[in-house]
């Protein structure tokens, strides 16, 4: 039963993927289109030496001054082929450009996401219980933890850490005196492989601040979704009646209350790691975090529309696939999901 | 279907409401129906195994540190070495950190002053330039003008590859070809596209033959780095993956968005002697570490995670300054910053008004109060250094009173309002400063941030809108540098299409001009016109600070490029 479901669940949103991901790279293109400004001039810059008949040129070569329809048309046929076109800052395929910078950002979310459970859920099921003045002061903390922008929170690790404490470095992903053959691109991953500990322990303490900056904000969040969610389960009647039949307060707590709090959050959780994957930019730029977002932020300046193409459409993806987890999880978790959909 | 696909099933708006609204009961509130004890001792359990994980995260922090790792965890901030990643040999490692990532390793496919300075680390142009910005042969031993059009360029002998092989004449002709090759899609085929024909004599002898005469071409081949033929044929383009030549370091590396590594190259035939100390690097390793925020390079300075950096603020500069680990130098930016204005337009088209404009403009004080120093005055588009530049050519006064009297004999006794368009962000007090004086002699402006691209290709090229505050580099430190494409050129100027038939023809005269001091001489004669007939404000030379660590000994230089070969660090 619980297979169907889930093969049946995951075929549909795989299936699903592909619209999606035309009709992003579609988007896109065409928003670039209208967007004032050019690759060229941007690739340029202010020069001398350049005559606007060579910034012609340069656009005829890359066929950037044929009519809308015709590149459009191109650009479909690329896309067909699963090439979103060449990045015009880098001069390689804008993709690989991308697919570069992946597992930076992957990891990053990764640890941000293990930062915010680890933080969440005990704080969450410590409030719902002991209520009070805990619970007030839990709370209280969220409020801020959720309303302080993630730069703001990095700046001030920054300080503290790095700057003041000297215990934690603060730029890049890896001691730059270190090298690591890049097997997996995940620094942690390749330095386990090659059996290299010092690898390891720089990438984990690099990995440290940013990891906290964008996950405290999201266990601010996840904390007060799971308290809220517990206290009123832990109102509810079924629990009332495992309490009448006898069963201990942990096995109530844990195998009762929590499952069906746990379930809500699951979801929320599974979306923050969408966040992570693609909302990292701020964090990525304090942090010289040479991953993702940075890189489509850099090339929407310089108007490298293929890379932006490629970095939406590998965002979109996430964000799919994170809601299709979530979905899983669910129903997993939940069995009363299970045969409806 | 689709609409599922695009809404999750709880959307951020979601999250909100049940974080906000929802009234949360709470039954075991004080006094409620349950019996305390069972939830007491989950709350114990609870507890020790929330500060069982706290401590055992401190523990692990704590075990990690003393391990004898050169990471900039372990080093006490008081040793004077290489704070951060001193390695365990006494081996010498250089950190520079960058503000951009490079975009290439390929000298022909870019059009970037920090990709180009990476580059010529491990590539060397034909001309250099020595610290004080005097124009010598580099890779060439000599060079003579056989005529007008035709330059004669030796080789030095015995110059070599890292992987071994003699630097020859072939090579030469193969680099400045395939940037001229129209398949090649070269954004640098325009700094030399007055090369005609370039004929090898012998292994170490070339003629070059222009189309026109070109006094710039010499600057121009400063900024070509001389690849091996034989290689970059072999390889095509994954030579760029692992390139090498001629230079003082050797390339290991490239991260992207993280690093660009190299190593020193013992065999280095060690520079021109203009330039001493002539030798290899003194360094083993240099290491670019690409830190685009400026605040988080200025704390990786300040905690020594990176050794060398420029692109800061003046404000940041002010507080490095303070650090007593760190030197900041106040280094000639070869920028000048000016406010293009409309001469196509009423009322810029008159030119009492611009005179006007021009005097009521306080420069001095925004140097002094908004750049903290970092600055100084101009009186057209030159500054000291420029080839061309008139020492003796003034500024207008600071007059505001002279201003509002030109503005009302031009009919503008009330003042107007105006539009100024910027692109730099970073400028955005200087544009407000400016704003301001203009404003106390009645001129409203308004500040826009626009993209260059739609400033240039929209308002500049097509003579719309008022005024735009912006800045030009003048790398070449001559003065069609920042004056050619600005205001002199035939065509397509982006001082809003300004045209003056003088300063175009002093422009083109100066350009086929061979001998330094008679193109100088052109070139005054033209500033001076330009100054008078003030199709723009001028305003200020540009200055940074460069910023380095104590232990670093480090000549930064006015045009942008690093001199790493002297650099040395201290360990």
């Amino acid at each position: 039963m619980l297979d169907r479901d889930l093969l049946r669940l995951i075929g549909r949103r795989i299936v699903g993927l592909i619209p999606v991901m035309f009709g992003i790279a579609i988007i896109v293109f065409l928003v670039f289109s209208f967007v004032p400004g050019d690759p060229i001039t941007m690739l340029i810059g202010k020069q001398s030496d350049v005559s606007e008949e060579f910034i012609q040129q340069l656009r005829h070569k890359y066929g950037l001054d044929r009519p809308l329809y015709v590149r459009f048309f191109y650009f479909l046929r690329q896309l067909v082929h699963g090439d979103v076109g060449t990045s015009y800052q880098f001069n390689r395929p804008a993709l690989e450009v991308v697919l570069e910078r992946l597992p930076a950002t992957v990891e990053l979310a990764l640890f941000a996401l293990a930062v915010a459970i680890v933080i969440a859920i005990p704080a969450g099921i410590f409030a719902a219980l002991k209520g009070g003045a805990v619970d007030r002061g839990i709370v209280g903390l969220s409020v801020v933890g959720f309303s302080m922008p993630n730069f703001w929170i990095a700046m001030l690790l920054i300080l503290v850490f790095g700057t003041t404490l000297k215990v934690l470095p603060i730029s890049g992903r890896l001691d730059v005196t270190l090298t690591v053959e890049r097997v997996t691109g995940f620094y942690i991953l390749d330095g386990i492989l090659a059996g290299d500990w010092e690898v390891v322990r720089s990438a984990l303490s690099h990995i440290i601040l940013p990891a906290l900056s964008l996950g405290i904000p999201a266990a601010a969040l996840i904390v007060r979704l799971l308290r809220n969610n517990l206290i009123s389960v832990l109102g509810a009647e079924f629990i009332r009646a495992a309490r009448a039949r006898g069963l201990r307060e942990s096995v109530v707590i844990y195998k009762h209350a929590l499952r069906n709090a746990l379930i809500p959050t699951i979801n929320i959780v599974a979306l923050q790691l969408g966040f992570f994957l693609t909302g990292s930019f701020f964090v990525e730029t304090v942090f010289a975090w040479p991953g993702m977002g940075r890189l489509a932020v850099d090339a929407i300046y310089a108007r490298d529309y293929p890379v932006v193409i490629a970095a939406v459409m590998i965002s979109a993806l996430f964000f799919v696939l994170s809601n299709l987890l979530a979905d899983i999880l669910i129903l997993v978790t939940d069995p009363r999901t299970r045969g409806v959909r | 279907m689709w609409i599922k696909f695009f809404q999750p099933n709880w959307s951020r708006e979601h999250v909100y409401i049940v974080l906000f609204r929802q009234k949360v009961t709470t039954p075991w509130a004080k006094g409620g129906p349950m019996s305390e004890t069972p939830r007491r001792n989950f709350l114990k359990v609870a507890g020790a195994a929330v500060v069982a994980a706290a401590l055992g995260i401190i523990g692990y922090k704590v075990a990690k540190k003393p391990s004898p790792t050169p990471a900039p965890t372990t080093q006490p901030p008081s040793t004077t070495a290489a704070p951060t990643t001193a390695p365990p040999a006494k081996e010498k490692v250089l950190i520079f950190g960058l503000k951009e990532d490079i975009v290439t390793l390929d000298p022909a496919m870019h059009r970037k002053r920090v990709t180009e300075s990476v580059i010529q680390q491990y590539a060397e142009p034909l001309f250099w330039r020595t610290n004080d910005m005097r124009v010598i042969p580099h890779l060439l031993e000599s060079y003579e003008f056989v005529d007008d059009l035709t330059w004669r360029l030796k080789l030095r002998k015995g110059i070599k590859f890292h992987d071994g092989t003699e630097l020859k004449a072939e090579d030469v002709k193969f680099t400045l070809e395939r940037i001229l090759d129209p398949n090649q899609n070269s954004p640098r085929a325009s700094m030399i596209d007055e090369i005609d024909t370039i004929t090898i004599i012998d292994d170490y002898t070339l003629e070059i033959k222009t189309k026109y005469p070109s006094g710039p071409l010499m600057v121009d081949l400063t900024y070509q780095e001389i690849l091996p033929k034989h290689a970059v044929e072999a390889q095509g383009e994954d030579f760029f993956k692992n390139p090498f030549s001629t230079g003082p370091f050797k390339f290991v590396e490239w991260v992207p968005g993280e690093r660009i590594v190299f190593e020193k190259n013992p065999d280095y035939w060690g520079g021109p002697a203009e330039v001493p100390p002539v030798g290899p690097p003194k360094v083993d390793k240099l290491i670019f570490k690409v830190i685009p925020d400026s605040a988080t390079r200025m704390q990786a300075l300040k905690a020594g995670e990176i050794h060398i950096s420029y692109g800061f603020t003046a404000d940041q500069a002010e507080e490095m300054a303070k650090d007593p680990n760190l030197v900041v130098e106040k280094v000639r930016a070869a920028r000048s910053v000016f406010v293009f204005l409309n001469t196509h337009k009423a009322p810029f088209n008159d030119k009492r008004v611009r005179h006007a404009l021009y005097m009521a403009v306080d420069v001095d004080a925004i140097i002094q109060n908004v750049l903290k120093g970092y600055g100084r005055r101009i009186a057209c588009m030159s500054f000291p250094g420029v080839l061309g530049h008139d020492p003796n050519l003034e500024p207008f006064p600071y007059d505001p009173d002279r201003a509002r009297q030109l503005l009302a004999e031009a009919g503008y006794p009330d003042g107007f309002d105006a539009v100024m368009m910027y692109d730099e962000e970073w400028r955005k007090d200087q544009a407000e400063a400016i704003a301001y004086y203009l404003g106390q002699v009645g001129v409203n402006v308004t500040i826009q941030l626009m993209d260059w691209g739609t400033i240039k290709n929209e308002y500049l090229l097509k003579a719309k809108g008022d005024m735009y505050f912006g800045s030009w580099g003048c790398g070449e430190l001559e003065l069609y540098g920042n004056v050619n494409s600005t205001f002199a050129r035939e065509k397509d100027t982006y001082a809003f299409q300004y045209h003056n038939d003088e300063v175009t023809r002093l422009m083109k005269e100066a350009l086929a001009t061979l001998d330094p001091e008679q193109r100088a001489q052109k070139f005054m004669e033209l500033e001076r016109i330009l100054q008078e007939d003030a199709p723009a404000i001028w305003l200020w030379e540009q200055f940074d600070p460069w910023v380095y660590r104590k232990e670093v000994t480090f000549t930064p230089r006015t045009d942008e490029r690093y001199n790493l070969v002297d650099a040395d660090i201290s360990v």
